[in-house]
Formats: C-alpha cells, sequence, structure tokens
C-alpha cells in the first residue's frame, strides 16, 4: 500500500493540478476544506492517500464525497475535472480491485451531475424528475425542499431559492446523499424544523418516489437503514412476496410516514430493548442457531435497535407475515430460554412491535 | 455470603441483604424482584437478564458490572457507583440514579425513560440510542450538575428534555434530536452537534466555545448571551434565531442561512459571515470589527452603530442596508 501511495504521489507531484488535487485530497480525508498553502505544504500527498486508504471507505463513498466537496465550491467547474481525475488515479492505483464499480459511478455522475456554471447537458431523467415536480401541486415546496438540501439552509424567498433551477439542484442533490438512506434522514431532519410538517412530508414522498429513479443500484435496498420504508410498488392485486434480489428493477415505494424514535419509544415503552434486539435478531437472522446465544450475544448487542425495526419492513411485505413470524420465533425463544424471556413477555414484545408498526403497513 | 444461600434465603422471603460482600458473583437470568442490595459491594458481578425491578442498590459499589438486558424498572441507585458498567438495553424506566458514577458505562439501546439523573456523572459514558423521554436532570436537591462530558449522544433522543447547567463538554451530540430542549447555561464547549436538530432549542447564556455546529438546524433557537468562540457553524440554519449579545468572536459563520436573525450587540470579531445569507438581519450595536463578509447577503440588514473597522466587503451586496 505504502509503495502505491508514493508512486501515485509522485505522479500526482508531476502534474499541473497537484494544489487542487491536494485540497481535494485533503478536504476528503479531513473533512475540511483548506487555503492555506503552509498547511498543504505541510502534508505530503502520500500522507494524505494512506490515511484515505486506511479510513477503509469505499471507492464509492469516496467519490461520492469527492463530488460532494466539488459542488460546495465557487470554483466548481474547474474542481470538477480534477476530481475526476483524482477519482481515476485512485481507482487505479489504489482501489484496482474497485475499478469496475467506479467505471459505472463516474460514468453515471458522468451523465447526471451537473455542476453549476459547467457546461453540460442534462440527462433525460432528471429532466423528466424536473418535468413531473413543476408540475406537482406543492412545485414550490418541492424547489424549496431541493434547495434546502443543497444549499444547507433554508429559503422563503422565491427570488433566492429559484436561482437555481430544479434542473440544477435535482443532480447537486443525487451527489450530496450517496444513497436514499442519508437522503431521507436528511428530508426528515428539515422537516421536523418545520411548521407544516404533514404537507412537507408529502412533499418529500413526492421528492424520495421520484430520486428513487436515480438509485437504482440494488445495494441501495440493503443499506436503506432509517426513516424509510419501502416495497415493491409492483401488482397491487398479487400477495405474493417479492424478493428483494428480483426486484431491483422495479419501480419502488417510499414512505416517510413515522418518526423512528417515536417508533422505538412505543415498543421500548415499559419493555426491555435487550430482549426486544434479541428476539429480532433471530427473527431477522434465522441462519444463527437460537441454541447458541452466547456466542450470539456479540452479534445481537452491535446492532442498532433501530436499524433492526427497519430491516424487518425490509423483510416483511405485511403485517400478517410479520407478526407470524415474530410470534413463532418468540415461542420457540422463550421455550429454549424462559429465564430470559417468558411466553407472556414475548408475547407482549411481539404485540408491541405489530400495534406500532401496523399504522405504516396499513398507511401503504 | 455465598450467592446460593443468598438465593435459598430469598426464596424464603427474605430481600434485605444490605453490606454484604458478593464481588464477581453470578446472578444473570435470576429474579430478585425488590432486593436490597444498598452498601453492598457488587464489583464485577453479573446480573445479566436478570429480574431486578424496584431493587436498592444506593450507595453500593457496582463497577465493572454486568447490567446487560436487566430489567431495572423503578431500581435505586442512590450515590451508587456504576463506573464502566454494561448496562446496554437495560430497562430503567422510573430509576433513580440520582448522584450516581456512570462514567464509561455502556448504555447503548438502554431504555432511561423517566429516570432521575439529577447529580449523575456520564463522564465518556456512551448512551447512542438510550431513550431518554421524560427523563430529569435537575434536582434542587443534589450537590453537582449532571455531567455528560465526553459522553456520546450520537442519534440519542433529547426533544423537549431540560439541559440546564448540565456539563456536556467534549461530548458527542451528531444527528442527535433536541427539538425544544433547554441547554441554558449549559457547557457545551468542544461539543460536536454536526447535523443536530436544534430547532427552537435554548441556548442562553451556554458555553459553546469550539463546538462543532457544521450544518445543524438552529431554526429559531435562542442563543442570547451564549459563547460562540471559534465555533464552527458552517452552514447553519439560524433563520430567525436569538443570538443578542452573543460572543462569536473568531467563530466560522460561513454560508448560514442567519436570513431575520437578531444579532443585535453580539460580538463578532474576526467573525467569518463570508457566502452567509444575513438579509434582514440585525446587527445593531454588533462588534463587526476585522469579520469577513465576503460574497454574503446583508440587503436590508441593520447596521446601525456596528462597529465596522477592518470590515472585509468583498462583493457583499448591501441593498438598502441601513447604517
Amino acid at each position: 500500500m505504502a509503495s502505491n501511495a508514493n508512486c501515485f504521489a509522485y505522479d500526482l507531484e508531476s502534474e499541473q493540478e497537484v494544489i487542487m488535487s491536494k485540497k481535494l485530497l485533503f478536504a476528503v480525508c479531513r473533512d475540511y476544506w483548506e487555503n492555506d498553502q503552509d498547511t498543504l505544504c505541510a502534508i505530503q500527498t502520500s500522507e494524505l492517500l494512506t490515511e484515505l486508504h486506511q479510513s477503509q471507505r469505499s471507492l464509492n463513498e469516496i467519490s461520492c464525497h469527492l463530488y460532494q466537496i466539488v459542488n460546495g465550491l465557487n470554483k466548481r467547474e474547474k474542481y470538477y475535472p480534477v476530481a475526476k481525475k483524482l477519482i481515476w488515479k485512485l481507482s487505479d492505483e489504489l482501489y484496482d480491485s474497485q475499478i469496475k464499480s467506479l467505471q459505472d459511478q463516474v460514468s453515471s455522475c458522468e451523465t447526471q451531475q451537473s455542476p453549476m456554471n459547467a457546461p453540460s447537458t442534462h440527462h433525460p431523467l432528471i429532466l423528466e424528475i424536473a418535468k413531473i415536480f413543476e408540475q406537482d401541486d406543492n412545485a414550490q415546496r418541492i424547489h424549496k425542499m431541493l434547495f434546502a438540501l443543497s444549499q444547507k439552509c433554508w429559503e422563503n424567498n422565491p427570488d433566492i431559492f429559484t436561482k437555481y433551477s430544479l434542473e440544477e439542484l435535482i443532480p447537486q442533490v443525487r451527489y450530496a446523499h450517496p444513497t436514499l438512506e442519508r437522503l431521507s434522514i436528511n428530508l426528515l431532519k428539515i422537516i421536523k424544523g418545520l411548521n407544516k410538517q404533514g404537507i412537507y412530508t408529502q412533499v418529500a414522498q413526492t421528492i424520495i418516489r421520484q430520486f428513487s429513479k436515480l438509485y437504482e443500484q440494488k445495494n441501495d435496498l440493503y443499506k436503506l437503514r432509517s426513516f424509510v420504508k419501502f416495497s415493491q410498488e409492483s401488482d397491487s392485486k398479487s400477495t405474493q412476496t417479492i424478493p428483494l434480489a428480483q426486484s431491483s428493477k422495479e419501480p419502488r415505494k417510499y414512505y416517510l410516514n413515522y418518526n423512528p424514535y417515536q417508533l422505538r419509544q412505543q415498543i421500548i415503552h415499559n419493555r426491555n430493548p435487550l430482549r426486544v434486539k434479541s428476539l429480532l435478531f433471530y427473527v431477522l437472522h434465522p441462519e444463527y442457531e437460537m441454541e447458541k446465544q452466547e456466542e450470539n450475544n456479540f452479534l445481537i448487542q452491535s446492532d442498532e435497535l433501530d436499524d433492526m425495526l427497519l430491516q424487518l419492513f425490509q423483510k416483511f411485505t405485511t403485517v400478517q407475515e410479520l407478526q407470524s413470524q415474530l410470534e413463532s420465533t418468540a415461542l420457540r425463544f422463550a421455550a429454549i430460554y424462559p429465564n430470559i424471556l417468558n411466553v407472556e413477555d414475548s408475547l407482549d414484545i411481539v404485540q408491541a412491535i405489530v400495534a406500532s408498526m401496523k399504522p405504516i403497513y396499513h398507511s401503504q | 455470603m455465598e450467592v446460593s444461600n443468598l438465593l435459598q434465603a430469598y426464596a424464603q422471603g427474605q430481600i434485605d441483604f444490605r453490606q454484604q460482600n458478593l464481588p464477581q458473583s453470578n446472578f444473570s437470568g435470576v429474579n430478585l424482584f425488590g432486593i436490597n442490595f444498598s452498601h453492598t459491594n457488587l464489583k464485577g458481578a453479573n446480573f445479566t437478564f436478570a429480574s431486578l425491578n424496584q431493587a436498592n442498590f444506593n450507595y453500593s459499589h457496582c463497577q465493572q458490572t454486568q447490567f446487560r438486558g436487566a430489567d431495572l424498572k423503578q431500581a435505586s441507585f442512590y450515590q451508587t457507583n456504576l463506573g464502566e458498567s454494561d448496562l446496554h438495553g437495560a430497562l430503567l424506566q422510573g430509576a433513580n440514579l440520582t448522584e450516581s458514577i456512570l462514567t464509561l458505562a455502556n448504555l447503548v439501546d438502554s431504555n432511561l425513560m423517566e429516570t432521575h439523573l439529577a447529580g449523575v456523572d456520564f463522564g465518556e459514558a456512551d448512551l447512542s440510542g438510550a431513550c431518554l423521554l421524560g427523563a430529569v436532570f435537575q434536582d434542587a436537591s443534589t450537590r453537582h450538575p449532571t455531567q455528560l462530558k465526553k459522553a456520546i449522544l450520537q442519534g440519542t433522543d433529547l426533544e423537549g428534555l431540560s439541559l440546564k447547567g448540565v456539563d456536556l463538554s467534549e461530548a458527542t451530540l451528531v444527528e442527535a434530536n433536541a427539538v425544544n430542549a433547554c441547554f441554558q447555561t449549559a457547557d457545551l464547549e468542544g461539543a460536536n452537534l454536526y447535523q443536530a436538530n436544534l430547532f427552537a432549542t435554548n441556548f442562553r447564556n451556554a458555553n459553546l466555545k469550539r463546538a462543532n455546529l457544521r450544518n445543524a438546524n438552529l431554526e429559531q433557537a435562542d442563543l442570547t448571551g451564549a459563547d460562540l468562540k471559534e465555533a464552527d457553524l458552517r452552514g447553519a440554519c439560524l433563520h430567525q434565531a436569538q443570538l443578542f449579545q452573543v460572543i462569536c468572536n473568531g467563530a466560522n459563520l460561513s454560508q448560514v442561512n442567519l436570513h431575520q436573525g437578531k444579532m443585535r450587540e453580539a460580538q463578532c470579531q474576526g467573525t467569518d459571515f463570508s457566502q452567509a445569507h444575513l438579509s434582514e438581519t440585525n446587527l445593531r450595536q454588533a462588534n463587526l470589527a476585522e469579520a469577513n463578509f465576503s460574497n454574503a447577503n446583508l440587503n436590508d440588514a441593520d447596521l446601525r452603530d456596528a462597529n465596522l473597522n477592518q470590515t472585509n466587503w468583498t462583493n457583499v451586496k448591501l441593498d438598502r442596508v441601513r447604517f
């Protein structure tokens, strides 16, 4: 790794855009923008590369972070090609095993990314989404939300937020949020600070529904951990469950109709969170033997309760299916470990989970 | 006393086991409802998944004790030493932890609803994912304010809680939900509040020196008299926030949204307001010496009687500004 970083650094040092590359590398490693030449000179490019590699972030994550940084710069049109080149160099020298996925990423960025002020033509999908937003009853609210997501501030003055067109904001928001999960989290944060939360929840749902088209990688389904409930928008008459792996090309519906803090509160009110987690673990991971509870303890504790609750949604498409699986697992667990979770308590947990989640299933 | 003897005595109806010496004892999965372990040495004992509702641990020594998944509803830990204890996923609803020591304790995903936490020392404890709904941090009778110094409260729900005067210095509150919470006079020096939701939160006279408030939502927050020296607020939303007499010398407020903010008499010497949105902001009598307003929008702002000595006005928008 060290020798790779040195070669790479040497290669970069020979380039004209050495300072720009270094600033970008610095920003992606340290999470702040440094303009001071002395500070930049004091650190070797190879050190930054080693730091970047040791951060164990995937190339995909790094490239998204880089584009996010570039989008926030005044001279983004100048930095954009430097960032692109930097990613290619990283892929060649440091992350060669991830080249294939990177190619897809860069190609996707080239077609969809449209940095402000940079000469570009918009991707047809972005134009299509922009048109849908423009025709929506809440067009102005959507514009405000996208502006807030992109510029990190709330703006009520249409003279200001309309200076950024939807065609500009959509790709900016897409690349500032590497996953739909991150987008949903930030949407929810904005909503929580607003007065008209009901209307803006609908607006957020519209945004997520349309943005899901821009996140069509299967992995995003599995990465989706908080705040968002999704299901396949399949034939409404069919009750058959569609496995996630088979449905990556299906259009998806996303829901923002619950507060994860509230969900957690309802479920653990007067209940033991670790008992809830133990039960959820075996529902979510039937491959682990319940009899080896001692061995599985570490895994159970390393999962966060919020994540586990959302995974339940990912796993079960109907509330009946959820209830049935929870009940059978709870009874089996209680039979093996009555001192940890007796039948009465385990069914009480099942009832609480089902009661708390039922409204979310019913709102589909 | 042997554990087997204790369990036998408990089964026969005895609940008073005060002043016992029971270090490293194993009580995992045992039901000891209402037991009295006050003044007892339980250092390193194992209570994993034990049922200890309404138990009394007052003044006992529970350092490095395992309470993982234990039921401790309405248990009492007054002045108990729980340093480095493991309370992961424990049910502590309604428990009294007043003046207890929980330094370096693991409270991840624990249920701390309606707990009494006045005077507790949570120094460097991990409370990630814990639920603190209805917890009480103040009590006039406690000798010390609650300590959350260096505590981890990432994603923790603090909505509506009163943390007045609490020491949260260097604490991690990344993405925490503290809408309508009260941090009045709290010590948040060096705390990380990155992307926290602090809508309408009260920070009056709080110490926020060197705090990280990047991208935080501080809309309508009250920061009157707060000390934000050298704090990082880049990209934060301070729309309609109250910043009367705030001290933000050397702070970074670039790209903040301070539209209709109230910064009268603020101390902003050397503050970076570059690219900030400050339209309709009240900066009367503010000290803005050496502040950087490059590329900022100050349209309709009120700068009357402000100290503008050596201020950087490069590319600033100043339409209808009152000087």
